[in-house]
């Protein structure tokens, strides 16, 4: 029998090989514990999913304050990298860092249609 | 006659709380064996998982050793709480390094614990057979095992409030428990400390420290393991 985790990594995989340059991806819970994820090293998928889901929960207090709404989307970028993170369902995260060499607008539009994968599952 | 340390409290008494201790210590206890069940979703490392039930364990026992008064017991009990100190301290020090400071845990820092640890049997050993008496023996290791707490729980009281720090959801609880029941560890000992070498606190007050302790300890192994079990039953 398929489990949730295996589907979860599933749609990652897809995600992944959908969009060029993604480097890794995560579903992870608002307490920053890892439901699935692409990351092979233990040690890297622990701090992937720790700091991605605080970064969420920061940016969502900020959002919260500044415009009184949920937040649904974050994105932020450094010199050679990009991190999205969407809700995926209400208990769920769904990070994804990419290159630099990556059309914006694909890779959002691919992890909303994921995160929605994932809501269904 | 009036027994005037009886009635102020100054003296170590077996009383409820020392079963609500063993209660909270030994059920923390089973609360991380069945949380490690699940320490694939929280990848901190076997280490840290065997610390943390080492440093319950032996504080168990540290508690059930109560239930003697035995200068020699109560010498040896002292030696489980410090092993139980040093364990629940390393166990936060890993964390913080895996997690806070996103660094590798030397080989040097895996061995220190387990040297610390053979270090205070050695030390009673040597005691015993240089002649000192019990009582003594009794009274240098409870002043030892004041000075661990307090060191390990001023260093706990730091990872645990930089861990919280970074964490989100059920961590932040997480943390903040164990936060808490460092700093009644750290009150507890110091006022053990200076009842041991200057003036006498009255018993009840580092009682009630003592089960406060024990009380955030627990509550903070029960936020783990309904987090762990939780997100278990998403993924399967």
């Amino acid at each position: 029998m398929t489990t949730k985790a295996e589907l979860y990594l599933f749609a990652l995989s897809e995600l992944e090989n959908s969009t060029g340059d993604i480097i890794s991806t995560a579903i992870v819970t608002h307490d920053g514990l890892i439901m699935a994820c692409t990351r092979s090293d233990l040690k890297q998928k622990e701090i992937f999913a720790a700091y991605g889901a605080a970064t969420f929960k920061y940016a969502g207090d900020a959002m919260e304050e500044l415009s009184g709404e949920n937040i649904d989307m974050l994105l932020y970028e450094s010199k050679n990298h990009m991190v999205v993170t969407v809700r995926a369902g209400k208990h769920a995260l769904l990070i994804a860092l990419t290159g630099k060499n990556v059309q914006m607008g694909l890779v959002i539009m691919n992890v909303q249609k994921t995160a929605q994968k994932i809501k269904e599952i | 006659m009036i027994d005037i340390p009886f009635l102020y409290g100054v003296e170590e008494t077996i009383g409820l709380h020392v079963i609500l201790s063993n209660i909270f210590w030994w059920v923390s206890l089973f609360l991380v064996i069945s949380a490690y069940r699940y320490r694939h979703i929280w990848n901190v490392g076997k280490l840290v998982w065997a610390f943390l039930f080492m440093a319950f364990l032996f504080f168990g026992i540290r508690e059930l050793g109560h239930l003697t008064k035995s200068p020699i017991i109560d010498s040896v009990r002292y030696i489980f709480g410090m092993w139980s100190a040093i364990f629940l301290t390393s166990a936060m020090i890993f964390i913080f390094i895996k997690l806070y400071l996103r660094k590798t845990i030397s080989r040097a820092m895996i061995i220190l614990p387990f040297a610390l640890m053979f270090l205070f049997p050695i030390i009673f050993i040597f005691l015993i057979f240089s002649g000192t008496r019990t009582e003594e023996i009794q009274y240098i290791m409870s002043i030892t095992e004041n000075i661990v707490w307090i060191v390990g729980s001023s260093i706990t009281i730091y990872t645990t409030y930089l861990l919280g720090m970074k964490s989100t959801g059920g961590f932040i609880n997480f943390y903040m428990f164990f936060h808490f029941a460092a700093i009644f560890a750290l009150l507890w000992k110091f006022l053990g400390l200076i009842g041991n070498i200057s003036c006498p606190v009255p018993y009840a007050i580092r009682e009630i420290l003592e089960t406060l302790f024990g009380v955030f300890a627990i509550l903070s192994i029960i936020v783990l393991r309904k987090m762990l079990m939780k997100l278990s039953k998403q993924i399967s």
